[in-house]
């Protein structure tokens, strides 16, 4: 029964996760295409110097060096795009896994059959950890295909260290849409607060790097723990992973309490 | 197979909901036999839907608590897994076929349904591989009713299950009723309309405000409804005698007609136009708020 709940979940949602994956791929592809035209130019590094600090912190992740392969790739898509397209799909199946479903009339349907409210939103999260998976997978596998094509060279491991970290961010917010929307109903809600805690921790890490007293909350932020350190390079940061997996399942945790003790909206 | 077998249907006590001032139930108490088909009736927003949703734990009681084949309305799983329940107001997602999503809904009950989902849906003229969203209104309820009715429940919970469907559905669905009836189960049906009840049903609980006004059979209940009784004469209607009649409440006479509003045994009416000439009579169905005005010996001076 819990499969069919998780079953039933993924395919409600194959086809977005599908565009999804096309649209990252795509992305990936055109700016890993671009990489031999700035490979050999210097100016694109002067300009990443020339950039305000806060601003590299927001949109490069940090990054000085664009020239290089792995700082191309950090600065171009680990940074931002990759995580922002993941999150946003995230946040958006999230949203509905309980909030929507509810405002859709399914979850007065489902949960007038003998199916506990625990066990439904514990299925939803598992639901979402397949396709976070499923279009980080796509992400990884452009990643890794593009840039051998064009002759970057970083490693496998290092790919999935960085993959990795963009699925657990993904995982998290995701997670905060399923709380969000399952302590409160509305979908509208659970959006707009799995946001505001994303574009937050967002702001709060790259701001951080150029704010001084910003710098020592900077640990708070989940893309500190996971792309901060630069993954491509330094491999996988364990305890980020380990920090947003626990998170998750804690948020998880919360979901079910709350869906449990309040009432369906009709 | 399943829980307290003696247990009644549905036993709740002192069962309330408060949404504020909004519309809630105050202070239920209701007993609903096995076996019995059970109408619940009252005006829309009168509290039956939530006084359903209670006994399904979709939402919590603020006071009192429900029983449901023996179970405690917060064993939800239990509940569940012995009712099969209709939405007063069905929403259903647009995108999947009718029998994807009853599949998926029979497969949360380990998916034993499949023969029966079939033959409901060949029954009641369901065709289950058009998309949701593609159906006319009258189709999605039968969905409705499919999914309540697959798996066999020991009760029936169906919130206006006729709503939505043409008159020859609303036979159907009838139908399928009393066979459920016959075979030992137990129906809880709510309404708004005494018609869609009192064929099916024995008793009748009545809400109104929020609260059981009362429980009665619908013999006793329609004895003592008010019914609009129109006769035109041949001359002169006996007006007079008429008001005079033990059971008549107000007679309205225009021309040659007369339409009395009649209360209880109408063997003194009957035996009143027989003295005259009478050239047509009609005799109307009471409405469930002339029942409530009837119940409560009390006009609201409309």
């Amino acid at each position: 029964m819990a499969t069919e709940l998780v079953r039933e979940a993924i395919l409600g949602r194959r086809r977005s996760l599908l565009w999804w994956s096309v649209g990252l791929v795509a992305l990936v592809v055109l700016t890993v295409a671009f990489f031999p035209s700035v490979r050999d130019s210097t100016a694109l590094n002067s300009y990443a110097e020339d950039l305000p600090e806060a601003m590299r912190g927001l949109f490069t992740g940090g990054e000085t060096d664009l020239v290089s392969g792995p700082g191309y790739l950090n600065s171009q898509l680990f940074a931002l795009m990759a995580p922002l397209l993941v999150v946003i799909f995230a946040i958006g199946y999230g949203a509905s896994a309980v909030a929507g479903e509810e405002e859709k009339g399914m979850l007065e349907l489902v949960l007038a059959q003998p199916v506990s409210r625990a066990k439904l939103v514990w299925a939803r999260f598992a639901a979402l950890a397949a396709l976070v998976a499923g279009i980080s997978i796509a992400l990884l596998v452009a990643v890794a295909v593009s840039s051998a094509v064009v002759d970057i060279e970083v490693g496998l491991d290092k790919l999935v260290a960085a993959t990795g970290g963009v699925a657990l961010l993904g995982l998290l917010y995701g997670s905060v849409a399923i709380a969000a929307g399952s302590v409160w109903p509305g979908r509208g809600r659970a959006i707009a607060v799995a946001s505001a805690v994303a574009v937050a921790a967002w702001m709060l890490d790259g701001l951080g790097q150029a704010v001084d007293w910003l710098d020592p909350w900077r640990p708070l932020s989940p893309v500190y723990q996971v792309i901060s350190s630069n993954p491509l390079r330094e491999g996988v940061p364990w305890d980020g992973w380990l920090i947003l997996t626990a998170a998750s399942l804690a948020l998880i945790a919360i979901a079910a309490l709350g869906l449990g003790r309040r009432d369906v909206e009709q | 197979m399943s829980g307290p077998a003696d247990a009644p249907a549905i036993l709740t006590s002192g069962l309330s909901k408060s949404y504020g001032v909004e519309r809630g139930i105050e202070d239920v108490d209701l007993r609903v036999e096995r076996g019995e088909v059970f109408g619940f009736l009252g005006p829309n927003g009168a509290g039956k839907t939530t006084t359903i949703r209670l006994l399904l734990d979709l939402i919590r009681p603020s006071a009192g608590s429900a029983t449901v084949c023996g179970f405690d309305s917060r064993e939800s799983i239990e509940v569940r897994a012995r009712t099969g329940y209709l939405p007063g107001e069905l929403k259903l997602p647009d995108r999947p076929t009718a029998g994807h999503l009853l599949g998926h809904l029979d497969r949360l009950r380990g998916g034993r349904s499949k023969a029966a989902i079939d033959a409901l849906a060949e029954r009641l003229g369901l065709e289950l591989d058009r998309r949701i969203g593609d159906l006319s209104k009258g189709n999605k309820e039968k969905i409705g009713v499919v999914a309540a009715f697959a798996h066999d429940p020991e009760l029936l919970i169906l919130d206006e299950p006729t709503s939505g469907l043409d008159p020859l559905r609303q036979q159907d669905v009838q139908d399928l009723i009393r066979e459920r009836a016959a075979a030992g189960r137990s129906v809880f049906l709510s309404s708004h309309a005494l018609d869609q009840v009192e064929h099916v049903a024995r008793r009748v609980g009545i809400v109104n405000e929020g609260r059981l006004v009362a429980v009665e059979e619908i013999a006793a209940l329609k004895a003592r409804a008010l019914r609009h009784v129109t006769i035109m004469f041949a001359g002169e209607p006996p007006a007079d005698e008429l008001q005079r009649l033990p059971g008549a409440r107000r007679i309205v006479r225009k021309d040659d007609s007369v339409r009395i509003e009649f209360e209880g045994e109408m063997d003194g009416l009957v035996k009143e136009l027989a003295r005259h000439r009478v050239k047509t009579l009609s005799s109307e169905e009471p409405e469930l708020d002339e029942i409530f005005r009837a119940f409560y010996g009390r006009d609201d001076g409309d």
